[in-house]
């Protein structure tokens, strides 16, 4: 049965028949049973078809996307010249490709110009790279004075420290020795002892400043007499 | 699967004793369909039909997928942080190791008599290439170093100084080259691109980013000098302490020698013609305007 | 048609496959042979040990080293009698693969599916034609309360979970679970020999009556299933078939599991046994494909 579909294929497909229906067919017997058959044709099937199907470009009927150029490619791709498009419409026509020319231009730089242009980057970032370098090892050649400075000025800071905390000591053995026992050196007494300290020290200064004075005038007086003396009796 | 020869054979020594296998004896292996839980149906799937008791559960009101009742939920908890920042712009390269491509040219499933182009490596299904998923070719890589042994003459898109070394050691050649992703499709994909009818495009160069890795000489670009690919061979051998074999007096020297042009993505196929697979044919442009823009560098 | 001579064999070996369904009965229900059937007694035809017959037709393809080709005879369809014209050789890997109905039974469920659409489109509640208005005010007026009259608890109104427009039951088997089906049925047919082979489909007549005789006479059984390569067939066996329910021929590009389980006997032309196995074979060695088929690969064996 499918055979005779077969045969008769190509015919059914130029004229688009649809199903058609044999009223009963001759009565068969087989084994003694009475048989009836209703003769049947499918419908021509639509795939693994031979002929190319070309779309009638006139036609307003076509649907649109057949009668793009896309579609014409695709079609020349498939079934070669016997498609009947006309090779040439292939490529770009002369405003297409300018379109193209131009686009390229725009988005894709020749290979040299890239070239300048990461020659350019490079340099920018040497340049960058070169002026850190230069400022640290400017930084780096004064690191030394800087580190000594402040290694002279860490040490006269303790040295500082050092000699106060001694005189603090000597104060406060001096107050221990005067008044016999531990003072604290923020009570009043300690205050005290110190005024009385000071006042003893300045005391202690204008004497050895009028002895000094005193002695100074004596030899003054006693040099101012040799000189008297002995232009004295020179004048006379 | 079963485990023994024989145990196929037996099945039909046992099935020629039993009935005609017809429509009414088939039925699929036990276990292998599970009947669908029918909702509102008996005892098993019907009275509340799997939703619970009352509420937001029986009701289809629940709150949305990550909610927790109002405490902060994870993934609002946990701060952004852009790991995947762009990754839709990364130019991602499929691997090949040494060892599969020592694997497929022992199997002979690629030709060593031929240069080896990504078009040959995806026809023997060795790699698969997508260029969808922002694949750009493939990136050649050192595993299976040591047991690799041809002599081959390879393009690839990417690939490590060790393998470098070890194809040259073998008396190879080795070529990075740049593939635009639409030159890429049409690579890995002859066919159907003939079977469009366009014309072969002009491959089109790097990016800028891209343009250093292809004019440097230590990775075998294809923009780089051939005089500097040279002294790089040299120097690479000599880093890696073995003797430069000379392709020059090879047998097969010509096939070694063989290279694309820079625009080029076919050996043998220059842009802009057609190749008709229908009628086994090419069709060249013969307008001089097409020609000048096809044939520029 | 089961073979009576061999049940008793039968319901011994089929002990293992029986199942859970009626503790009394050795065999499934679809196995029982029942009590009142009249068949024809079925004899196993051995081949023939004094064959001087000719070999007709020896595998093309390469055999495994540790697998023998089958071996059938080959009939003529020129007279009414059975006598054997030669042998065919018959390669393993398509006519003695391990039976697995399983895979039978899932290429024979796709091929009824796979074209299914079914049209069956019921009207919700909304698309019921009124019910837009409420019938009666919320409150006061002594009825249950109802927001539109095409609701589903209403007679007239809109179905729930009803079918929603044309369905597609569409799904492919991959295609090598498809090509492994075909091999099963090829193979089912030929160990429980309901395959025949014959030279060539030329008959003397184009009566569909002297195809009925041949058939009754050799025994084929109820439903033959006839398959030959090529677009166009002899005018005879189409004239004769062409009428004939039980008796189908097809083209080899149109053998499918459904049909080959659906008549009792599959009837081979040697063409179509070199065409089968070619075709079925060819997806034991090829790669998978990275554009359709149907586009022309060089490399592809």
């Amino acid at each position: 049965m499918a055979a005779s579909v077969l045969g008769r294929r190509a015919a059914l497909l130029t004229d688009a028949i649809s199903v058609s229906l044999k009223a009963f067919s001759p009565i068969i017997c087989y084994h003694g049973v009475l048989l009836q058959t209703a003769g049947y044709h499918a419908n021509p099937s639509r795939f693994n078809v031979k002929e190319p199907f070309i779309p009638d470009k006139q036609n307003e009927r076509t649907p649109e996307w057949q009668k793009t150029a896309k579609h014409d490619r695709k079609l020349f791709g498939r079934y070669g010249s016997s498609s009947g498009i006309d090779p040439s419409t292939l490529w770009p026509s002369r405003a297409q490709l300018e379109e193209i020319i131009a686009e390229e231009k725009q988005w894709q730089p020749s290979l040299e110009e890239m070239l300048q242009n990461i020659a350019v980057k490079d340099k920018e970032l040497a340049d960058k790279r070169r002026a850190r370098e230069k400022l640290i090892a400017a930084n780096m050649a004064k690191m030394p004075d800087m580190v000594a400075k402040w290694r002279m000025e860490k040490r006269e800071a303790r040295e500082k420290k050092k000699e106060e905390k001694a005189k603090r000591d000597r104060l406060l053995a001096e107050a221990q020795e005067r008044f016999g026992h531990t003072v604290d050196p923020r009570s009043s007494k300690f205050q005290d002892m110190l005024k009385d300290m000071e006042k003893e020290e300045r005391k202690k200064r204008k004497l050895l400043k009028r002895k000094k004075r005193e002695e100074e005038q004596g030899m003054f007086a006693a040099a101012a007499g040799d000189n008297a003396s002995a232009s004295g009796p020179a004048t006379s | 699967m079963s485990a023994s020869k024989t145990t196929g054979r037996k099945s039909l020594s046992i099935l020629k004793d039993l009935p005609r296998i017809t429509l009414a004896n088939l039925r699929p292996n036990p276990g292998a369909k599970k009947e669908e839980k029918r909702r509102g149906r008996g005892v098993h799937g019907g009275g509340k039909s799997g939703r619970g008791h009352k509420g937001e559960r029986q009701r289809g009101n629940r709150p949305r997928l990550g909610f927790e009742g109002g405490q902060a939920p994870f993934y609002l908890v946990i701060p952004k942080y852009p790991y995947n920042e762009g990754h839709s712009h990364r130019l991602q390269y499929p691997p090949l190791t040494l060892r599969r491509l020592q694997y497929l040219i022992d199997l002979g499933r690629v030709d060593t008599s031929q240069p080896i182009d990504l078009t040959q490596l995806v026809n023997c299904r060795g790699v698969t290439i997508q260029p969808l998923k922002r694949h750009y070719g493939v990136n050649l890589v050192e595993e299976g170093a040591e047991q690799f042994c041809a002599k081959v003459n390879i393009e690839v898109q990417i690939a490590s100084e060790s393998a470098i070394a070890a194809i040259e050691r073998n008396g190879g050649v080795i070529t990075t080259s740049y593939y635009d992703p639409r030159s890429l499709s049409v690579l890995i994909k002859p066919v159907p691109f003939f079977m469009t009818g366009q014309p072969i495009p002009r491959r089109m160069l790097p990016g800028e980013d891209q343009v250093k890795y292809y004019t440097d000489p230590g990775n075998r670009g294809y923009l780089a000098d051939p005089e500097k690919i040279r002294q790089a061979r040299l120097a690479l051998a000599q880093k890696y302490g073995y003797v430069l074999p000379d392709i020059s007096k090879d047998e097969l020297c010509d096939m070694l020698a063989m290279r694309k042009g820079i625009r080029q993505i076919f050996y043998g196929l220059s842009a802009g013609w057609i190749v008709n697979m229908a009628e086994k044919k090419i069709l060249k442009p013969t307008d001089e305007k097409l020609l000048q823009y096809y044939n520029a560098q | 048609m089961l073979r009576i001579t061999l049940v008793k064999c039968g319901r011994s070996m089929a002990h293992r496959f029986m199942s859970s369904v009626g503790g009394d009965s050795a065999l499934p229900s679809n196995l029982r042979i029942p009590t009142n059937l009249i068949d024809v007694p079925r004899t196993k035809r051995a081949l023939p040990l004094n064959a001087d017959l000719p070999v007709l037709r020896r595998c093309e393809e390469d055999i495994a080293a540790h697998l023998t080709p089958k071996q059938a005879l080959v009939e003529s369809l020129a007279s009414r009698d059975f006598k054997p014209v030669g042998l065919v050789d018959l390669h393993p890997d398509v006519f003695a693969v391990q039976a697995r109905i399983d895979i039978l039974h899932e290429v024979e469920t796709w091929q009824r599916n796979f074209k299914r659409i079914s049209y069956a489109k019921t009207k919700v509640r909304s698309e019921v034609r009124g019910g837009g208005r409420k019938p009666w005010n919320q409150k006061g007026s002594g009825r249950a309360r109802h927001g539109s009259i095409r609701s589903p608890i209403w007679r007239g109104g809109g179905v729930v979970h009803g079918p929603r427009g044309p369905t597609s039951y569409y799904y492919m088997l991959p295609m090598k679970v498809r090509v492994q089906g075909l091999k099963i049925a090829l193979s089912s047919k030929f160990t429980q020999d309901y395959l025949r082979i014959v030279d060539n489909l030329d008959i003397p007549t184009p009566d569909p009556q002297y195809l009925v005789d041949l058939v009754a006479h050799r025994h084929w059984g109820d439903s033959v299933l006839i398959v030959d390569v090529g677009e166009e067939f002899p005018e005879n066996i189409t004239q004769a078939t062409a009428n004939l329910k039980k008796i189908s021929v097809i083209p080899a590009v149109g053998i499918n599991v459904h049909s080959m389980l659906k008549h009792e006997t599959l009837v081979l032309t040697l063409e179509a046994v070199k065409f089968l196995e070619k075709k079925l074979l060819w997806h034991d060695l090829r790669y998978s494909p990275i554009y359709p088929f149907k586009l022309p690969y060089t490399d592809l064996p």
